[in-house]
């Protein structure tokens, strides 16, 4: 193997994948839909962290608005079933294309600029964004759109409200595919241009590399599978609203773990997810939501402070440093 | 029709004002530290805040109580450089970014909690005063919070140009290790520099707190208004930022008469990306293309 | 190949060129403008005025990346490297085209060998000393093959036995066709090293040649020492 980078031995894969297995398997011992709710929602965190990583810790184009493909692919799906009858399957496909093409469109005047314009530009669109859907009546407006469930059990209108299950493995296959193509970009040519563009932009470009290409490319891959965790959720809670998809929360969950379990870096968005997310429940539950955040800033500011390239990426520079070299 | 044209217009100026101090001290920040405080709005609020309980309390007008609101911001803001913005001076954007973004979190959550998403407002002694030549009026608090900002900002003219400190700082924001070497003790500077312009979002915060609703979204509104003028001033450019937000305020005025008034806020949006993609160094820079 | 090449701001009205095979010095006291003058025949700085000719053709407004395809490299004079990635990454980086990834490593293989970078090949660039910087630098902008080598202050805090192969280095390269603008302020480098030098003073050129000749030149030795000097 050319690229020996791997710093975890082989048997970290295989710990991996037993625990995937498990995962996979457990629902069939019908647990109850609060259990099955529970690690959905905890895939579906990990998933947007993972989406997000694709372009601000592997490209370092940090996105502060990624909140807004979310939403597009919530409101493709919802506006397409609500008020044209289509399959929400369509919004799967649709939606995808749609924030990817708004993340091109973002992008392409903001990337040939120094990078804090793309993560600033990013966020004053997402905030325009949500303001516009709060005050555009054909799509509801700040009321929202509100799902007539069809059946209880349908996969043409994508709706599994009796057996949670379905969403379950929806989202699990959305994560195993989301972790798989992080390694793959990892791992890859692409990847290392990603990589040699975010650690210095100008090097990379006196090196032939393509740097607003890349850029763009990994930003609508990254706004696509977004967008298409957008569509799940609107099946999931057949209920979406402005400020529930494309509020600066939205990406904040997205950006948190990310930044906590290690940017850049394969499986830190998963680590991040697991550990914030019942962390964030839990202070919800007893604190309320407003200190809530209030917390989360903190652990925000903390991170920034002690550890801003997360967890994982900790771990990683203890087992390299300079006195050792490996293999 | 046209008369009321000209109120728009007018109220705009007056409002642009406004957001031009914010935005001027904004600017200053990032001039002289290259770090963007996205917790510059939520300082603002929280003067704002300040103001309302200051006057609710204790009766004290806005415009004096703006006396105690200076200094009282100038210390937050060299707190803030000294606790938040010194230990990420030299990390990578992206932390900068996020340090001052998750402060805004906490300290807009906090006053949210503490004191709840209610509208409130001052009410000083001159709130019903207005002024009217035929159709337009010239309302008490608007012109004289107009004419506070503008005096400020005429103020910060002549610190800047003519005494030493103000040179200085204009030193450290064009080249700091070259303003260091010639003995101008730099992380001074950066501390007057924060002080001065949370001071300034502070006199703003206390100014507006007359016509404008005290809530805790405020700070975002303006937070937002505050860096498209600062973009299109040219960052670092505090002149710039005085006409850019005049600019702004009209023109946000005029869109919200003539087009919509829920669009508001777009137009801050619409020209950000104008000013990007047509003159990304502001009306008044030049800017190295990277 | 010739560069022709005219600016204004801080370089003004600039203009030289550059015989295919040479190696050629560029020095003059600090902000005179050596560094711009690479910055902008890369296009990293906006030119304007004048016109750069790369063998031949007209690369005035040819975008970084693609000089860097057409035969373009650099070196800068703090060592940017990638730090948070390998050494390894940081060679494999590089996008060659026409090439196998086996033609690809092989090369990687090569370059490490011959910069003695081999024994860190796992490493983070970020953990390397100042000197194996700048080899990995130059390593990584040789991977293009680029036939005209930009290099800003290369030797600059490079310890001696160090020193050696890079020079050795270059001048191997310069023996298989490779030519070399090189930024310098070492005398004995630049005697050892160059056929031919410009010296360029507050932006404009005040001098050409061969070293010998620009040695004593009177303008030169004011430039670097200050008109009090006789």
């Amino acid at each position: 193997m050319y690229r020996k980078s791997e710093l975890l031995p082989h048997q970290i894969h295989w710990i991996i994948i037993g625990i995937l297995a498990a995962l996979a398997f457990y629902p069939c011992l019908n647990p109850g839909e609060f259990i099955i709710d529970v690690t959905f929602m905890l895939f579906h965190y990990a998933y947007l962290a993972l989406c997000w990583n694709l372009i601000s810790g592997f490209a370092g184009q940090f996105s502060l608005g990624h909140a807004a493909y979310y939403g597009v692919g919530a409101y493709t799906a919802g506006v397409l079933f609500m008020r044209f009858r289509l399959t929400p399957w369509l919004g799967m496909l649709s939606g995808p294309m749609l924030g990817a093409a708004l993340a091109l469109a973002t992008g392409y005047p903001t990337f040939r600029l120094r990078h804090h314009y793309f993560a600033l530009a990013s966020l004053a669109l997402a905030e325009v964004m949500r303001l516009f859907f709060l005050s555009w009546d054909y799509i509801g407006g700040a009321y929202g759109i509100w799902y007539e469930p069809v059946l209880r059990y349908s996969w043409i209108d994508f709706q599994f409200t009796v057996d949670h299950r379905v969403y379950y493995y929806i989202m699990f296959a959305m994560l195993c595919g989301a972790l798989l193509l992080t390694w793959k970009i990892r791992h890859s040519d692409f990847g290392l241009r990603l990589m040699a563009l975010r650690d210095d932009e100008e090097a990379a470009k006196s090196l032939g590399i393509n740097t607003l290409t890349n850029k763009l490319v990994i930003a609508a891959i990254s706004a696509g599978l977004t967008a298409m965790a957008g569509v799940v959720y609107a099946q999931f809670t057949l209920f979406i609203e402005p400020d529930s998809t494309m509020s600066i929360w939205v990406t904040m969950d997205m950006l948190l773990p990310a930044m906590l379990g290690g940017l850049g870096i394969t499986y830190g968005p998963v680590i991040g997810a697991f550990i914030l997310i019942p962390i964030s429940w839990a202070l919800r539950t007893f604190i309320g939501s407003t200190l809530q955040v209030v917390i989360r800033g903190i652990i925000l500011m903390l991170i920034v402070a002690f550890m801003p390239d997360g967890l994982l990426q900790i771990v990683i520079n203890r087992i390299t440093r300079p006195a050792l070299i490996r293999r | 029709m046209h008369e009321m044209l000209t109120q728009v217009i007018l109220n705009g100026l007056f409002l642009g004002a406004i957001y031009s101090l914010v935005s001027i001290g904004l600017t200053l920040i990032w001039g002289t530290m290259k770090i963007i405080n996205f917790s510059h709005g939520c300082l603002m609020m929280v003067s704002m805040y300040i103001s309302f309980w200051l006057w609710f309390i204790i009766r004290l007008d806005p415009l004096i109580s703006i006396f105690i609101i200076f200094p009282l911001m100038y210390g937050i803001g060299c707190l803030f450089q000294r606790f938040i913005i010194m230990p990420i001076l030299e990390a990578e954007r992206h932390a900068q970014l996020l340090m001052t973004f998750g402060l805004m979190l906490v300290i807009k959550n906090t006053v949210l909690y503490v004191w709840r998403a209610d509208y409130r407002i001052v009410l000083p002694l001159y709130a019903d005063l207005f002024f009217r030549t035929g159709e337009i009026v010239f309302d008490a608090p608007r012109v004289i919070a107009f004419t506070a900002a503008i005096a400020l900002s005429i103020g910060l003219h002549f610190f800047m140009t003519k005494t030493s400190m103000g040179m200085a700082i204009r030193a450290v924001a064009q080249d700091s290790e070259a303003a260091s070497a010639m003995g101008i003790n730099v992380y001074k500077i950066y501390s007057i520099t924060c002080g001065l312009g949370t001071a300034f979002a502070g006199v703003a915060g206390a100014l507006i707190s007359t016509y404008y609703p005290v809530n805790p979204e405020a700070g975002t509104v303006f937070m937002f208004m505050a860096f498209v003028i600062m973009v299109l001033g040219s960052m670092g450019n505090y002149l710039g930022a005085m006409v850019a937000g005049l600019i702004i305020g009209v023109t946000e005025g005029v869109t919200a008469f003539l087009i919509s008034s829920s669009l508001r806020q777009a137009v801050a949006f619409i020209v950000f990306i104008l000013t990007l993609l047509l003159k990304p160094e502001g009306l008044f820079g030049r800017l190295l293309r990277r | 190949m010739t560069k022709r090449f005219g600016g204004v701001l801080a370089l003004n009205n600039v203009s030289f060129g550059i015989s295919k095979g040479e190696i050629v010095g560029l020095i003059g006291p600090n902000g005179s403008g050596k560094t711009t003058l690479l910055d902008v025949v890369n296009n990293f700085l906006d030119k304007d005025g004048g016109k750069v000719y790369f063998n031949g053709e007209n690369v005035t407004n040819v975008a970084p990346h693609k000089l860097a395809c057409k035969g373009i490299g650099r070196t800068f004079q703090v060592s940017r490297v990638f730090e948070k990635m390998t050494v390894l990454e940081n060679l494999l980086s590089v996008p060659v085209r026409r090439e196998s990834s086996e033609a690809k490593f092989q090369r990687v293989k090569d370059l490490l060998e011959t910069t003695g970078l081999m024994p860190v090949i796992y490493e983070y660039a970020k953990n390397l000393s100042g000197g194996q910087k700048k080899l990995l630098e130059l390593s990584r902008a040789l991977m293009l093959d680029p036939d005209l080598m930009m290099m800003d202050e290369p030797f600059a805090g490079v310890d001696p036995a160090m020193l050696d192969r890079l020079i050795d280095l270059v001048e191997d390269l310069n023996k298989t066709g490779k030519t070399f603008l090189i930024i310098e302020h070492n005398m004995a480098l630049i005697h050892r090293l160059c056929n031919r030098v410009i010296v360029l003073n507050e932006g404009k050129v005040i001098a050409e040649g061969r070293i010998e000749d620009i040695e004593h030149n009177p303008r030169v030795v004011e430039a670097y020492l200050g008109s009090g000097v006789k």
